[in-house]
């Protein structure tokens, strides 16, 4: 059962990614220009995607990169699917790559047969826990190192001793894998080439041993030339982790000789984005995680508390485009305060965007709340009969709370004496 | 087909078009490079060397960024080089040094594949503890020459 206040140390470890951040944008004369020029680049690309894809491809075929198309997530598994069958490979080492997740390809990897090892630490651990990824950055920041211990069947929790052990582990994998996979920060139109963003390595060490890289991007990664490659590397790890910049920023252009590299192009509802101008800045999203980790609200509750793929306040935010019905509610998880808004690298609008969705929701979206809603208004908008309720309130028994709000849930103690009373006896 | 259906949806729902307001940008003006390079690459858990022995594979830089202390690496063969050890060295020349990411774009060159480096591998994925040495170099090197 989740107690809340237990969960300090993800508020302060979160924060503290946050301060670094704060830290890192500090350093820079300019930063504020930067992420200007930064959002105007995005929403200029995302508003010409079809040219900026089409360049793309041009251009990577030219370099010997084997293009495909997906349009949801059922056909980007098949294309990984046959692919793999194509070279017969059966044991994939990936790195880390949101829309994999997206799509559920380990699930349906492994139900067909394959060994899928997922090979960012974090990703790692969670995937030994039979968890999903509560951080898109950080996937395991939800666990302490006494649960990695006990996930990796160790005594010592020491961060160091655990990683050492992955690394470990995880090198007979590479050494014995068929097939990497990917995913890709920015796909360079004018190149036809791919980054891919890492700073454990893990990307470079699986696709430099593989005989055949996939890499899966969505359709918004894309970014014109190299120039602005140059702008969102200086702003994609200061914003996510406050390092300057990742470890390992990779280039792939062409297959080394005798290999191949395959890169797969989805939409899974992407496009259908485009053209509301209230929503489609989400778009720009380069997934650095800063609107998560400065979300007051995320920091309390920590990513497994959306149902969305990707949570905090970018992943409301795509999770009601997605679906209102099954995601909108997500829109209401917020505070409103806009930390997400100001931090974004990209500049999204991301809390005006959550209010946005509050209307789509409740114009389209039948509650069986509504009613104590309207219950909830009558009696806020009478003083008298809230005071005289709120009084009565501290008798209220706790079996109350197990109702459907109470799932999951510590009722809180009341405090004896309302604020007005306690008040007017000052 | 896939490609003409994902273009096609692309082109429909496109509403109005966004013009490039910036052509160029600047990001920081630095004076004195060779020092912030090595300020970022010790910040980023790398090392300034005298030798190169101890290293067990020596790698040539093209260029660094004083910014971020990424080394700017294109000439190997063999991808695995840059992973695969655990202990790099990286040779650079110390006029070879530009001052951020806009200056190095100017530089790039790529023939098959290239990677901006900074520092050995690293990770914090547990409690958010930095551990140097993940799946990549647990030492990274640079010679200045």
């Amino acid at each position: 059962m989740r107690v809340f206040n237990d969960d300090k140390w993800l508020n302060e470890s979160l924060n503290f990614v946050r301060h670094k951040r704060d830290l890192a944008s500090k350093k820079l004369d300019n930063w504020e220009y930067l992420r200007e020029v930064a959002s105007n680049i995005k929403a200029h690309t995302i508003t010409h995607l079809d040219s900026y894809l089409e360049e793309f491809e041009a251009k990577a075929l030219a370099n010997g990169i084997k293009v495909h198309w997906a349009v949801d997530a059922k056909e980007h598994n098949k294309i990984v699917e046959s692919i793999l069958k194509k070279h017969n490979a059966k044991k994939i080492v990936k790195s880390k790559s949101m829309l994999t997740e997206e799509c559920e390809l380990n699930p349906y990897l492994e139900n067909r047969g394959y060994e899928v090892i997922d090979t960012d630490l974090g990703e790692r651990i969670v995937q030994l826990a039979k968890q999903r990824p509560s951080h898109i950055v950080l996937p395991a920041i939800h666990l302490k190192k006494e649960q990695v211990a006990t996930i990796f069947n160790e005594q010592n929790s020491d961060p160091t001793y655990l990683t050492n052990i992955a690394r470990v582990r995880l090198r007979e994998h590479f050494e014995s894998c068929d097939a990497a996979i990917t995913g890709v920060n920015f796909a360079v139109a004018s190149e036809g080439a791919f980054v891919v963003c890492t700073n454990e390595g893990n990307a470079d060490l699986g696709t430099s041993l593989a005989n055949v890289h996939i890499a899966v991007m969505g359709i918004e990664k894309i970014i014109p030339n190299m120039q602005d490659l140059g702008v969102f590397l200086t702003l994609l790890a200061r914003s996510a982790t406050g390092q300057d910049i990742t470890t390992y920023s990779s280039i792939f252009k062409k297959p080394s000789r005798g290999k191949e590299i395959h890169l797969i192009i989805v939409d899974n509802g992407r496009s259908q984005m485009l053209g509301d101008e209230k929503f489609e800045g989400a778009l720009k999203c380069i997934r650095c995680g800063a609107c998560m980790n400065t979300c007051p609200v995320f920091r309390r509750v920590g990513g497994h508390e959306y149902n969305y793929v990707i949570p905090g306040p970018i992943g409301s935010n795509l999770g009601s485009s997605r679906d209102i019905k099954e995601y909108g509610k997500l829109a209401f998880a917020s505070t409103l305060c806009g930390s997400c808004t100001a931090v974004c690298p990209v500049k999204i609008n991301l809390h005006e965007q959550l209010v946005a969705y509050r209307g789509v929701y409740k114009s389209q979206v039948k509650e069986s709340k509504d009613r104590y809603y309207k219950l909830t208004a009558k009696i806020l908008t009478k003083p008298r009969v809230y005071r005289s309720l709120i009084k009565l309130a501290k008798y209220m028994p706790h079996w109350l709370y197990r109702g459907v709000w109470g799932k999951g849930r510590v009722a809180p103690k009341l405090a004896k004496k309302s604020f007005k009373d306690y008040y007017e006896s000052l | 087909m896939s490609r003409s259906k994902i273009l096609k949806s692309i082109k429909q729902n496109i509403n109005s078009r966004v013009d490039r307001e910036f052509t160029t940008y600047n990001i920081e003006s630095i004076d004195n490079l060779v020092d912030r390079f090595i300020d970022s690459l010790k910040r980023a858990g790398g090392e300034i060397v005298d030798t190169i022995d101890g290293f067990e594979i020596v790698l040539n830089a093209k260029f660094a960024v004083a910014q971020n202390g990424a080394c700017f690496l294109n000439n190997e063969i063999d991808r695995k080089v840059y992973s695969y050890y655990e202990s790099i060295v990286i040779l650079l020349d110390k006029t070879k040094i530009v001052a951020t990411m806009k200056e190095a774009m100017g530089l790039v060159e790529i023939d098959d594949f290239a990677i901006f480096m900074s520092g050995p591998s690293k990770t914090a994925d547990i409690e958010q503890s930095l551990v140097i040495g993940a799946h990549g170099a647990k030492r990274l090197g640079v010679k200045l020459i």
